[in-house]
Parts: C-alpha cells; structure tokens; sequence
C-alpha cells in the first residue's frame, strides 16, 4: 500500500505547460486570510536543557540568481523547428515531439479524434508491433508516451543520456510511422469505450465534465479530450488516419533537453527529422466558436451514497497569451496554488471539511477555465460551498496583502526552478513556448516580470479575469444528502440546479413529486 | 544458455549512475547526510523518522500517519501556522508521508532556506510533544478522516484496496492494519498517545537528516550540528519484532461489490521482506508480468485475448515482509473466472522457465532507469539517501542497490517466481454493484 500524505498539492505547480496533460490535472491545492488560530491555553511550559539553539529565527541569507535557459532555436530545411537545451542536469535527457493538433482540432461531433490518434500513435510504428516498440523503450530503460492535450499532440521520450541516439530513432519511427493497424484500431476503440465507463465512477471526472460541458456550451473546450463512448464508437480508422496526414513539419516542434552537446543533440533530430513532410492536405482553420456569455449557476452530478462530494467553481478565464497570466499565475499561489493559500486555510485548516482545497487557472491557446476545487464530507456541502464562494469574492474585492504578494513571488520564482529542475517537464515548458509562440526568453524574464508586479496590478488582472457572481457552480455527490442543504445557506442565493449524468450529459429534471 | 547470458550480461554493463554523499553521526545519535549539488539554486531537507504503522499500539491504527499530520501544528518556537507560512513565504514547499516502516518529511526551496529548514526541524523534534494540545489534535482529526473518505471510501475500488491488505497481512502482524488506519481508532487519538509516541519514537537516535542541493558540505554539517546536536537522546528505541510470515497453503477468495463499472482481479502473494534475498527477484517479476505494452500480461490479457484494459503488478517490499500483487481491471461483462485463468496460465509459463534474456535485460533497465529519475531531482535523491542510510547503514551503496538487478540471471529469478508464487494466493474479486432502481443518473432521471 502506497503511503499517506500531508496534502495531495505536489506536482501540482501552476506554471506547468498545460499542452502535454490529456486530462486536466487535479487542481493545484492552496490557502485564505490565515485566520489567526485558536489561541487556547498553552499547556505548560517544560523547560528543555540546551533549547536556546533553537530559540531564534535565523536570518535569510540573499537569495541566489537562477537564469533560466533560453533554448537554441534551430530551424530545418523542412520548416520543421528545433528547441535545444544543453545542460549538464543529472543524467537524463528528454525529447519530445509536439504537434499543434489538439482535442482543440477535433471535428465538433467527433470529441476524442485527436486522442483516439495519439493512442494509435502508440500501438505500433514503423512495421514494428506495439509490443515491439515498447520493448525497445523497455530495453534503453527509456519512458515512452503519446498523448493528446487540448492545444497539442505530444509524443515524449527520456531516459539516460547515453541512450540519446537510440531514444531519437525511436522517437522518430513512433512520430512519424504510425502502422494504423485496423486490428488495433478495433481492439483500441472497445477499450477506450471501456475506459470512459470507468471513469465515470469517479467523482471527481463526473464533475470535470459537468463543468466543461457547462462552462463551454458549443466552444471545443466543452468537449472532453478523451471523447465520448458514442464518438469514440463512431469513430473510423479512416478519420484518424486523415487527422494525422495533416501534421506537417510547419505545425510541429522538437524539443530536446539533455546532457549531449547542443550539435550532437542537434545533429541526430535533423537526421531523424529533416527529410518528413506532411502526407495529406493541411489542417482546416480552428474553430471560431467563442465563449458563450451565459453559464447555468449550478449544476449536479448525482453520485448516490458517495461519504464525500466534489465541488468546481469556476469559469472561462484567460488564454496563456493574455498579458494578465503573470499576476493571474501569482493570484492563484495565493489563493489556492500552495498548502498556505486562502482556500486550503479556510477549508481544511479552518474549517476541517475536505483533505485539501485547491484553485488553478488552465491557461492554453483559447481562454482556458479557472477553477476552484474541493472534495469536501457530503453533510458540509453547503457550508463548503459558501466559503468557497467568499474566498472567490475576496479576490476581486481586496487586493493582496504585501505578505501575500510577497509570498506568491517567493513561490512562484522557486516553482520556475522546479520546473526546469526535471528533464522531463523542462522538455514540457520549453514546447509550450512554441505552442503558445512565448518568446524564447520567456523563462529568463519570468522572475523580473514577477516582481515589478503590484497588488492594484493583481487585482485588476483578477477583476478582468473572474465574476464570482458568474461562476458555474458544479457539486457531484449524493444528491439526496447535497440539494436539501442548499436553500440552508440563503447566502448562496443558488437556482434550482442543472442536472447532468457521470458523462456530462445534460439530464432532464424530474418532474414535481418525482422520485429522486 | 549461460554463456550466451554471459556474453550478453558482459555487453550491457550497468549504466553509469553515481551518488556520493557525505554521512556523519552526532553524539545524541542523529545521522546526518550531505550531498552537494550545484547544477540549480536549490535545496532539499528528508528528514526521515525509523518509526510507522506498524509500531502502532492495539486500538490505535493510523496514528502514525496521524502523528505526521500533528507535525505541522507547531511546536514551541515554530507555532502553528508558522512552519508552513515561514516557508512558504521564502518560497518553500513541504510534504511529509507515513508507511508501514517509515516517517518522513521533506522540504525543499531556494538553497538560503537551508538554515531555516534546520531551525524549523529541529524545533519539531526537540519541542513538539511539549506543546501537544487537544485543540491541535481535534484541528487535524477531521482533516484525516478527509483524507480516508477520499481515497478509500469514495474511491473506485477503494475498498478493495482496503480490503486486500488487511486479507493479505494476517491477524496479530504488524503490517495486518493500513497506515491510514480504522476512522474509529482515528477517532480514538488521546493528547497522551500523542506525546508517548514523540517520547518513544521522534528522537534523534531514531532519525535520519538527508539534505541535498546547492549547500556546502562543511557549513551544512556545522548548521545541523548547531540546531540539532544539543537535543537530548536515548538509545535508538527497538521495534519488537514481527512473527514471520506464512505463505498460504491454500488460496482464499473474497468477493466485493463497489460503485464501478468495470470488474477487477486482484491477486496477492507473500513474498520475501525489503532487500532480503528473492526480494529483486520479485521486483523483476513484476515487471516482466506488467510493466507496458511489452509485458506478458498486457499481451496476454488486453492484445491477445481481449478481457482486460488495464494490468499492473508490484512487489510491495517492506521490512518485516512483502507482498507481491497483480492486478487486472476486465473489460465490460467479462468473467473474472476467465481472467484469473488466464493470469494464472502466464505466471505459471512465466515462473517454469523464468524470464528470457531479453527480458531479464529490458527489465533491469526499467528498474534502473527509475533509479536514475528518483536520482534526478533533489527531493527523491535525498530520500533515496535516507532510505539507503536506513537499510544498509551506509547512504553510499547505491552500486549495492545497482548490483541486486545486474547480477539476477533468469534461473534465479524462476526459482523465486516458483517458490513464492507458485503457492497459495489471496484472490480478491470487485464486480459493479447492480444498479439500484432509485440512482436517478443511470435510470436517466426521467421518473
């Protein structure tokens, strides 16, 4: 059994490229005013021999400059672009392949294309099966994966830097080759109809796609990324073969961060790389389809007898390219990106209703959703939902407090090391410079543009960003146990909600004096 | 056959991982670790306690973990809330876990938090029991039960998790409860369990201080020695020992239902205990049998034949004991019976022969491969270092921890297979609750 934690916040961090992640991460977790503690009697004092050792804060030393690394930008004969980081780093190189079709490029009823093609991706390249192809990842000890997020398809390598020749040649094959074998294509689609079944016992997907479909009405980001057992169902290897013959080297980067010297590393992706060019007739224009105005208030998704019940509060935001993703990035560390923020203080220090409340803006190429997270016990649902709802007030209300602001800086700075600390997500923030056409210095600048921020500066971000009062309000859980306690809190002032099933489906209600 | 394994073995030596670290001991017992990394601006603190679930006392499952989350309501010159704030403020994060044998707690930040991370340690474990209040216990009591509700209860298959170790561990051993342990003994905590286990166990004979990153060897050293060396210690308490554990004569099955939609196998043998012999053995058992797309039961069971969409295997090593498991969530409506023949088939071809060559190689760097990531970042490295300080007394024996897999053969690797899995085994069985005729979301609602 795996061991128990202080808080499920790790790996949670705020900056991470949200591109490569197919299904949005848990919400980072976070903290509220910290309300001053209880001040109960202090038991009685027992001196400890030698306790003046520890009796003094020690002073801070200055921090320590980091620079960032600015990839090389190398450009082939074909178009196609290459983000080189050399570093010595501790052993481990990644590679990674992005190309920008997206769950945001599937065809309205179609949801999943774009995946359902990553995991054909994955099932056998180049003449090889798919058993052969990851027991070529297998024998380099290498880590191998494709995945579809809703700005771009990823596929990713990594594993010791001595393994780089091998790793890219294998890279390349799954890149580029893919067999689309009919017989995988059949056996892929009844499993993943199998798999979105079973996520719909979990109640944090029911919720997760309430509030998409909610949130986003007709624009792709209501879609999940993963498809619907219908879509996927009626899906043909023929749309997926078409999807892939429209990546082509001017819609797709190579991201290399690893110990090899930059012309080695350079070297081997233009031989793997340099002769590809796209197969098929280039990809239709985005979608136009813009955020709706309107939002339902609330929203169920009934988990019958679950202990505990999952609330998202939340709306379109920003896009990664809004020039408020800095102080919205150092909104949420204070509001619900760290163990101290607004909403774990209030919700789980404070109060004791849920293991952990979190907050997280998902910033991509459309205005990505902001939302705020709980999985809180069943019976304090409501009053769950009214403090959540006060620390969202707050952000627009109040500005930080100079601790506050302090703190997300502090936070945010030491998040940017982390990030770039790992080859792996390095190789993640360096493609989504590309995706998100992000200067190359992006990560370089990121700490002097942090500081010259302001309080005003954060809340006007805040106040553009987010209306509390507009917010989709999404509760899966018991609905037997959660509505009656609703109109308890006349605060929340919440309509009669929007009903949707474990899939997102809008349900229709039932009628007075029905069952349930 | 076994020069041709010769021969292959001679071609892939063991890639070239390396770790040095520094370890000293303190007069009061403390050990204390060091290794220096200046490739980023950073710090890392693991401060690992020889203390788990399975050092509970009767009536009282889950304290340990419990305890771990009391840590951080302050101690005597670090109140609450200030552990976290201090080092959130200065751009730190923390965590800290609980196992069956172990406690530990981590930081890491901008390498200046060195010292502070020391101070703030060293507080907790000198003063924490001294300021134990009942307030602070009934602040993190509800938050525990949080935490268990969300992964165990309303979890998918939660129960079953639950269910398989308490099945898998018998009665009277120290392992047979969970580290998260029963909502009513949680419930149970008392101020004076709190502070004998801080008397008996958070003391520095018991304890391992690892801090990795941009720091200075000499100047760390001196800085722990400063906060942590005055705190009085008595001799490294002893854990009583665990009555050795059988292997079952017969298996036994146990049949669940959940809130789910597809049914699940899980299967569970007892195995040899963290790094005693057969232990690396099992581990690359378990990665021939699932790890990815080229493992024998992904093959099997989700290519070939088509009754499975997810298979997992692991050796759950632990000091007094292991327990190896498998695990295989089935496709819609297909027969666990069916399933279960199926894995029983592959583990028997698997266990008779033992693993090709091949395989044993692919499997070796697997292993070593995620040995090289945890080395990767400054947090699993410096735990890793704990974790080897406390099962073989030296933090540097990572070419010990290297050797277990390179030197494996696939003979050795069968006749563990044989001896540990080819006896009885604990089957649990979940299948999907039938639905019940008043859940208004998969009647559609529409009554």
């Amino acid at each position: 059994m795996s061991p128990v934690q202080k808080t499920m916040m790790a790996a949670a961090l705020s900056l991470a490229a949200a591109c490569a992640t197919a299904t949005p991460a848990p919400p980072a977790p976070a903290p509220a005013t910290p309300a001053p503690a209880p001040k109960p009697a202090p038991p009685p004092r027992v001196p400890v021999k030698g306790e003046e050792a520890i009796s003094r804060q020690p002073a801070l030393p200055p921090l320590k400059e980091f620079a960032a690394p600015v990839p090389k930008l190398v450009t082939l004969k074909n178009g196609l672009k290459l983000y080189v980081v050399e570093r010595k780093g501790n052993g481990i190189t990644a590679v990674r392949f992005l190309v920008k079709r997206g769950a945001s490029a599937d065809p309205e009823q179609k949801p999943g294309l774009a995946s359902m093609t990553a995991a054909m991706m994955e099932a056998g390249s180049a003449k090889k099966s798919e058993a052969d192809i990851a027991g070529a990842a297998d024998a380099l000890g290498a880590a191998l994966g494709v995945e579809a997020g809703e700005d771009a398809l990823t596929v990713g390598i990594s594993g010791m830097n001595d393994k780089l020749p091998q790793m890219v040649k294998l890279l390349a094959d799954v890149a580029l080759k893919p067999n689309m074998d009919p017989a995988e294509w059949k056996r892929l689609q009844a499993q993943r109809v199998a798999e979105l079944a079973a996520a719909r016992a979990q109640i944090r997907n029911g919720a997760s796609l309430a509030f998409k479909a909610a949130a986003y009405g007709v624009h792709p980001l209501a879609r999940p990324v993963e498809g619907t057992p219908e879509s996927v169902q009626s899906m043909t290897l023929a749309e997926v073969k078409a999807f892939f013959s429209t990546f082509g080297p001017d819609q797709a980067v190579l991201v290399v961060v690893g110990g090899a010297s930059e012309g080695d590393m350079v070297k081997r992706l233009t031989d793997a790389f340099s002769g590809w060019k796209r197969s098929g007739p280039p990809p239709a224009p985005p979608s136009s389809a813009t955020v709706p105005p309107e939002r339902p208030r609330l929203v169920l998704v009934d988990y019958p007898q679950k202990p505990q019940a999952v609330l998202m509060v939340g709306q379109p935001s920003a896009p990664r390219s809004s020039p408020d993703y800095i102080p919205l990035t150092l909104l949420n560390s204070v509001l619900g990106g760290s163990f101290t923020s607004r909403l774990n203080q209030n919700l789980r220090e404070q109060h004791g209703y849920t293991y952990g409340a979190f907050s997280r803006f998902s910033f991509g190429a459309a205005p990505g959703p902001f939302i705020a997270y709980a999985q809180v016990k069943t019976e304090v649902t409501a009053p769950a939902l009214k403090e959540m709802l006060h620390e969202l007030e707050r952000t627009v209300d109040e500005p930080l407090t100079a601790d506050e602001l302090s703190k997300g800086r502090a936070l945010l700075a030491y998040e940017l090391v982390q990030l770039l600390e790992h080859a792996d997500s390095a190789a993640g923030a360096m493609g989504a410079l590309w995706v998100y056409d992000l200067p190359l210095d992006e990560y370089r600048t990121f700490v002097n543009r942090l500081k010259s921020l302001t309080a005003q500066d954060v809340q006007a971000a805040a106040q553009r960003a987010l209306q509390p009062g507009k917010m989709v309000v999404v509760v899966a859980g018991d609905r037997k146990a959660v509505e009656p306690q609703l109109p308890r809190e006349p605060a929340l002032k919440l309509p009669a909600p929007q009903l949707r099933d474990a899939g997102g489906k809008l349900v229709p209600a039932a009628p007075p004096g029905g069952k349930g | 056959m076994s020069l041709a394994l010769a021969l292959l073995m001679a071609a892939s030596p063991a890639p070239p991982l390396s770790l040095h670290a520094t370890a000293t001991t303190l007069d009061n017992g403390l050990t204390v670790i060091i290794s220096e990394d200046h490739s980023i601006p950073g710090v890392a603190m693991d401060v690992l306690y020889e203390v788990g679930s399975k050092d509970e006392e009767p009536g009282r499952t889950g304290f340990a973990h419990l305890y771990e989350h009391l840590m951080f309501m302050g101690a005597r010159y670090v109140p609450y809330p200030r552990f976290d704030t201090i080092m959130e403020a200065a751009g730190g994060t923390n965590n800290a876990s609980t196992s069956n044998d172990f406690t530990w707690y981590h930081e890491s930040g901008p390498s200046n938090l060195l010292e502070t991370f020391c101070w703030m340690e060293a507080d907790r474990m000198a003063t924490f029991g001294l300021e134990m209040t009942d307030e602070k216990l009934s602040t993190q009591k509800p938050v525990v039960l949080n935490e268990r509700r969300q992964n165990y209860e309303a979890r998918p298959y939660g129960t079953a998790d639950l269910v398989t170790h308490e099945q898998a561990w018998p009665e009277g051993h120290p392992y047979h409860h969970t580290p998260i342990g029963s909502a009513r003994d949680i419930e149970a905590a008392q101020l004076d369990d709190v502070k004998r286990f801080f008397a008996r166990w958070y003391v520095p004979s018991n304890a391992i201080v690892s801090i990795v990153g941009d720091v200075d060897t000499a100047q760390a050293q001196a800085l722990v020695k400063q906060y942590f060396g005055w705190i009085p210690s008595p001799k490294k308490p002893e854990h009583p020992p665990a009555p050795p554990l059988p292997q079952r004569a017969q298996t036994e099955v146990r049949r669940l239902t959940d809130k789910v939609e597809l049914p699940k196998l899980i299967l569970a043998w007892t195995s040899p205990p963290y790094m005693k012999p057969g232990d690396s053995e099992c581990d690359v058992l378990a990665t021939v049998l699932a790890h990815g797309k080229a493992s024998r039961l992904y093959k099997r069971l989700v290519h070939e034949k088509k009754i499975a969409t997810e298979v997992a295997a692991a050796q759950a090593s632990h000091s007094q004991g292991s327990v190896f498991e498998i695990e295989v969530m089935g496709l819609p409506g297909k027969d666990l019976a069916e399933i279960q023949k199926e894995v029983d088939a592959v583990v028997q071809e698997l266990i008779a022969k033992g693993p090709t060559p091949a395989e044993l190689e692919a499997a070796r760097n697997v292993i070593i491969g995620g040995i090289a990531r945890e080395l990767e970042g400054l947090t699993s490295r410096a735990h890793l270092l704990s974790v080897l300080q406390a099962n073989y007394g030296d933090p540097n024996t990572l070419h010990k921890e290297l050797a277990r897999y390179t030197t494996l053969t696939p003979k050795a690797v069968a006749e563990v297979g044989r001896k540990y899995l080819g006896v009885g085994k604990l089957v649990v069985e979940v299948r999907p609750e039938p639905a019940s005729a008043d859940d208004a979301s998969k009647a559609g609602g529409s009554r």
